[in-house]
């Protein structure tokens, strides 16, 4: 069966394509909106999608790998974005993405088995002043040090260690 | 007119475009409003004819805040005034410059002013549809825009009749999906069409022929920022802030080893010793300084012995770099400079959309090449390769993202070139140093 | 006979010092192209839309400051353009040099090897050797669909694919997917690559990075011989070549034809030869004893498969069963008339062919004023389905199967037949014929089963097909015929556009052309002095046709000429100019 948008996304559908001249303006946003309706873009959401637009599914599928940030069903529940683009690296954003990286126990650009945590490296946040600096999901993780990242971690559900050290000050999370 | 000379100048500034910014609430229309907020575009729309606007701005020599400084009055009047097509605005807020966070603070703090200048630059060039097609990864302006948006709407300052003059307006926020390139402009168009943000040949210029094949005024977020100012306190005001070449305020963006990173908002023409150590708080731990870029990673590094060069388009031209988008990264003296260029490699490989062979191979070649240095595995020859890589992908392609590697990349080359020459002979990397060892949010 | 030519505005400029006069919205690299100054290009075709991504068409222009790419360079007044000079060519070394890097240099076992232009511009424009020393990246190999590979590591991703499938095809099941040197050409997950035209990406895809699976490893491309002729698998016609090698048919190419096909074909009819390859093609002539009995007693021929009559035909050669065919129709002739014969063409003859066996039919029969003459028909197969690309362009693909049903029409009705197909089955049947001439030449085809089963039942069946099937296995005297890839002859395409056919191979066996069959009948009637080649038959017909006067092989060319005007001359846009739009 294909998959149809629920009658709230519709409409959010329906208003959008009214804000273009042209209905292909729109897939960006209802890429969006098919992410969020289904949790990821899966070749099910492509389809959707250029079902909605009007246009081939592989076009679809080719402005869908152009684009880093969609969610795609290799993804875990919570992707974990570290900011690796030089002014985070100057502060220590290789070692902060081993570090999350050991922590949870997988590599870089992986997901874990229960497929909830990805952790990827994505480029400069426009955060450069707050690095090292994290996105998770719609929280914005400023001046991650090891403690930080145990918090953040922990937010996800990976309890913190043993020698857990002082909290960071409340100012530098963002949600 | 008005030329920056002591650093008590700079440090007297009172700030123009960031004056609200950190205030409770700044980002309501509310408060915009009780702060003048919408006088300009009210006065500007029924008191100015489109092309009175566009002469002003030009008067006022506001030059693009998004990296190519381009004079912005001048930009609107190469939009045809006769036309059958529908013309558009489209606001650059995909800031994704490594180093750059300026618009950033704009979008989520202040978002009436930047649709004010929005309200002005479609009075002036005759538009009725704007998109601000915002990063994807920046959720929170997306929703501070958006809510901005409706209140303007609410209040009768978007749609219909604006100011009760024969002028509809109507703005959209566009979120992006992750693609640096989205930031050149036509990149941004491709994607804001619903396609891969891939760069459009040029001629036709956007001005012509851009969004659908519309003439099409694209500006950064900063940029429209300035124009309720201009108009508020007139051009005069505004051209004795900066230099003459590069008049008004500007948002410097500090990052890297400075004590205190930020946005900071200073006339164009601070020299770049200033805006590190009186506005910056210097480096930490008193630790010298190996480079500087000063305009965002496309821009050539500057040495330490460059440090009095003043932050404007013409200085930073002399020097050899770029303004750009004014993304000023500090590196230290400690710092490994194959290590941070290899960096910025990584960056625009991973970020070319692919098009051009200069473009899609070069950056990959020259990424592979530093990686090897980086690994200890790197031989005499190299620097030379790179360099001429380099050359070979300066000037060939549909847009500068080529140029964004080749520039920076050869800045380095010839400027720490013993350097390099060094570390190449050493092998790495047992002498060398990553970047940190840990995560530092405080040096 | 063509369209009358636009006026085109022109613009002075000049090229290495030449002045050209430049159609004012023709790139300049299709300009230098048209006036034989050649630019290496990958990205540019002439009938796709713009992208200007390969970067190799790069030339230096007086009003520009930087190189500039030809291929979207629109000629200025007064301009100066360089296409040879020492800084053009160091940046062509350039844009090469940067191509192969990631490129596996696999030519030994590339099937575009010989007419790559990778391969072609690196010899010709590229430096000796390369510096890049480090990992080349991997892409994915893939079949696209039914009839397309891809070999993602030769791709140089100058999207010709992905832009045809688009702006010709219509249905865009080709991307780029990823990002940057990662870019690789893919189709959507289950959903392939099949629109009927799809192995025209194979032809336009600049290296050997797309391939039609047919081609695949079988013969190296500097091995084949060439031969313009006209496809025979539908009334579109398109203009192709015909590659052969050690007597073999290779490959189908299409031939850019503008008033015609553009620069495409479709699927069915690239594999369109095959059948002219078959191990079972007829080649033999065999001669029968005439069927007797058969039209005995009530006068009404029996429904229902006779005995096939192959078993009774013994081997023969082409004297013989001419002699055969002429001996028995002579006897025909004169017990019981020309009322007696049946004369049966098809839509999938050339009209030489047609305009020989018209005549031949009154040779053989002879005409008794105020009798009746020969029962005729001409078998045609049904139609298929039409398609037309969704963006317009000269190409369609043509409902009609047949190869020259308009040159039947013009040649053969009123003329030749004047009844009904249902008058000719019911004479079939009335047990009346004695004489019939069946000529196939249709792969596949199924022959309805009342003229299937009223063949069995007459004397004198002579069928000249390509294939054994119902008709031949139904014939008392075999003449093998040549298929398309082995006959000369025109073919008028749905649309009245006549083309010729070349012969690219000879037939097989002893088996002899149809031409040539025709007119040694007629010569031992003493009705032609010589068996003429095809251009001569045709010379004779278009004294005598009105449509095809004027005409000759000459004027008609390698691309054909208007012979009809029942379709409008007025052309659809080509994809690049509704790409545009
Ligand atoms: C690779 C590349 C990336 C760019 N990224 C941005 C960006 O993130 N934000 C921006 O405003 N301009 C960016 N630009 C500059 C834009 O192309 C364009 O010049 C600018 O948006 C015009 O606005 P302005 O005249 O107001 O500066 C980028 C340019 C290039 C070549
Ligand atoms: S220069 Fe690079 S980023 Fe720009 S269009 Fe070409 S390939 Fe894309
Ligand atoms: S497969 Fe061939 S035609 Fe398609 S993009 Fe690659 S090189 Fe070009
Ligand atoms: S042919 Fe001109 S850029 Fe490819």
């Amino acid at each position: 069966m294909s998959r149809e948008l629920s009658p709230e996304a519709q409409k959010e559908f329906d208003w959008l394509v009214t804000r273009y001249p042209q209905r292909e303006a729109a897939m960006l946003p209802t890429l969006r909106l098919i992410e969020r309706e289904f949790g990821c873009i899966d070749p099910e959401g492509m389809k959707l999608c250029a079902q909605l637009i009007g246009c081939s599914p592989a076009k679809v599928f080719g402005v869908v790998t152009f684009y880093t940030h969609y969610k795609r069903e290799t993804d875990g529940e919570n992707v974990v974005y570290v900011c690796g683009t030089l002014p985070c690296a100057l502060r220590g954003s290789d070692a902060l993405a081993d570090y999350l990286c050991d922590r949870v126990g997988i590599g870089l650009g992986e997901t874990t088995e229960d497929r909830k945590i990805t952790i990827k490296k994505v480029e400069c946040l426009a955060l450069c002043d707050q690095a090292p600096v994290c996105q998770v999901e719609d929280v914005d993780w400023l001046r991650v040090s090891k403690e930080k990242a145990d918090e953040m971690l922990e937010s996800l559900g990976i309890p913190k260690r043993e020698t857990a050290g002082a909290a960071a000050g409340g100012e530098e999370k963002r949600s | 007119m008005s030329a920056i000379s002591k650093p008590s100048d700079t440090l007297a500034f009172e700030p123009v475009l960031t004056r609200y910014i950190g205030k409770k609430d700044s980002h309501t229309l509310d408060f915009y409003l009780s702060h003048g907020g919408y006088d300009a575009a009210k006065r500007v729309v029924r008191d100015y004819k489109p092309d009175e606007v566009i002469d002003a701005v030009k008067k006022s020599g506001l030059r693009g805040r998004g990296g190519a400084g381009f004079p912005c009055g001048l930009k609107w009047s190469f939009v045809p005034k006769k036309t059958d097509k529908p013309k558009y605005l489209v606001c650059n807020a995909d800031e994704s410059e490594p180093g750059t966070f300026k618009d950033r603070v704009i979008n989520e703090e202040d978002p009436h002013q930047l649709l004010e200048g929005i309200l002005i630059t479609c009075w002036a060039v005759g538009i009725e549809t704007a998109y601000i097609y915002i990063r994807g990864e920046m959720w929170r302006g997306a929703q501070r825009l958006k809510a901005a948006i409706d209140e303007a709407y609410a209040k009768g300052y978007l749609g219909k009749k604006i100011f009760g003059k024969k002028f509809n307006l109507d703005v959209t926020v566009h979120r992006g999906a992750g693609a640096y390139i989205c930031g050149e402009e036509t990149g941004m168009l491709s994607s804001l069409e619903g396609g891969r943000g891939y760069p459009k040949l040029k001629p036709p210029f956007p001005a012509v022929e851009g969004l659908f094949r519309c003439p099409t005024v694209v500006n950064n977020v900063e940029t429209l920022a300035n124009l309720p100012h201009i108009f508020n306190r007139g051009i005069e005001w505004y051209r004795s802030i900066g230099t003459e070449e590069s008049p008004g305020p500007k948002l410097f963006c500090v990052s890297g080893h400075v004590n205190k990173p930020g946005v900071y908002e200073r006339p164009l023409g601070i020299p770049l010793r200033e805006l590190i150590y009186d506005v910056c708080g210097g480096i930490p731990g008193d630790r010298g300084i190996r480079a500087v870029i000063p305009g965002g990673s496309s821009a050539p590094f500057l040495g330490p012995d460059e440090l009095d060069t003043p932050m404007s388009y013409e200085g930073l031209k002399d020097a050899g770099s770029m303004l750009g988008s004014a993304g000023v990264i500090v590196l230290d003296d400690t710092t490994d400079l194959l290590s941070a260029l290899l960096n910025v490699g990584k960056f625009y490989h991973h970020e070319s959309c692919g098009q051009c062979t200069p473009c899609r191979e070069g950056c990959g070649w020259v990424e592979k090449i530093l990686q090897r240095m980086h690994d200890g595995r790197g031989r005499s020859e190299d620097i030379d390769l790179v360099d001429e890589i380099c050359n070979q992908m300066v000037g060939k392609t549909i847009c500068v993202l080529s140029d964004a590697l080749a520039m920076p990349a050869q800045s380095v080359l010839k400027k720490f070139r013993p350097e390099l020459e060094k570390l190449i002979a050493q092998g790495r990397p047992d002498v060398l140093c990553e970047l940190a060892r840990e995560p530092s949010p405080a040096l | 006979m063509s369209a009358p030519a636009k006026t085109v505005e022109t613009v002075k400029i000049k090229v290495n010092g030449k002045e050209l006069d430049a159609p004012k919205d023709q790139p300049v690299l299709q300009t230098c192209l048209d006036n034989g100054i050649y630019i290496p290009h990958y990205c540019y075709h002439p009938a796709l839309s713009i992208s200007g991504n390969c970067r190799m068409c790069l030339c230096t222009a007086s009003n520009a400051p930087k190189a500039v790419i030809s291929c979207a360079t629109f000629p200025a007044e007064g301009a100066e353009y360089t296409t040879e000079s020492e800084e053009v060519k160091k940046l062509r070394e350039i844009i090469l040099e940067f191509l192969l890097i990631n490129h596996p240099l696999d030519c030994p076992v590339c099937d575009q090897a010989g007419e790559c232009d990778l391969q072609e511009f690196s010899f010709r424009f590229g430096k000796d050797d390369s510096r890049f020393e480090e990992e080349k990246n991997y892409r994915h190999t893939k079949k696209l669909g039914t009839n397309v590979r891809l070999y993602g590591n030769r791709c140089i991703v100058c999207t010709r694919c992905v832009r045809f499938c688009e702006e010709i095809a219509g249905d865009a099941e080709l991307c780029v997917r990823e990002r940057g040197d990662s870019n690789i050409i893919d189709t959507f997950p289950g959903i392939p690559l099949e629109n009927p035209i799809s192995g025209c990406v194979a032809d336009i895809c600049p290296v050997g990075a797309l391939f039609v699976d047919d081609f695949v490893h079988k013969t190296r491309v500097f091995f084949l011989e060439s031969t313009t002729s006209v496809c025979n698998m539908c009334a579109t016609g398109c203009s192709i070549n015909v590659d052969t090698w050690q007597g073999e048919v290779q490959r189908l190419r299409p031939r850019h034809n503008p008033d015609v096909n553009d620069y495409w074909m479709c699927d069915r009819g690239r594999v369109g030869y095959k059948y002219s390859g078959a191990a079972e093609r007829l080649s033999r002539y065999e001669v029968g004893p005439a069927r007797a009995g058969s039209s005995a007693g009530d006068g009404k021929a029996k429904a229902g498969p006779t005995d096939p009559p192959r078993s009774t035909r013994a081997p023969s050669d082409f004297g013989k069963a001419l002699a055969a065919v002429s001996d028995r129709a002579e006897r025909v002739r004169r017990e019981h008339g020309p009322g007696a014969f049946a004369f049966v063409a098809s839509a999938w003859m050339s009209v030489e062919e047609m305009f020989l066996f018209r005549r031949l039919a009154t040779t053989l029969a002879g005409a008794v004023p105020g009798e009746a003459g020969p029962a005729t028909g001409i078998l045609a197969v049904a139609d298929g389905e039409a398609w037309t690309p969704r963006v317009g362009g000269a190409f369609k693909i043509d409902s009609d199967r047949n190869p020259n049903r308009k040159g039947a029409e013009m040649l053969l009705l009123g003329s030749f037949i004047s009844e009904p197909f249902s008058v000719l089955l019911d004479r079939l049947e009335s047990g009346a014929i004695k004489f019939a001439w069946v000529v196939g030449g249709i792969p596949d085809f199924s022959p309805m089963d009342r003229f299937r089963d009223a063949l069995g039942a007459i004397s004198n069946v002579v069928v000249t097909d390509i294939l054994p099937g119902p008709l031949s296995e139904r014939a008392t005297i075999l003449l093998p015929a040549a298929s398309f890839v082995e006959k000369d002859g025109v073919f008028v395409n749905g649309r009245g556009w006549a083309q010729r056919c070349r012969a690219a191979l000879p037939p097989p066996g002893e088996t002899r052309t149809e031409l040539d069959l025709f007119q040694e009948l007629l010569r031992r009637a003493g009705e032609r002095e010589r068996v003429l080649s095809a251009q001569g038959v045709y010379a004779e017909l278009a004294a005598e046709v009105g449509a095809f006067a004027d005409t000759s092989y000459k004027t008609l060319g390698a691309l054909g000429a208007r012979v009809t005007d029942d379709e409008p001359a007025e052309r659809e846009p080509t994809g690049r100019e509704a790409a545009k739009r």
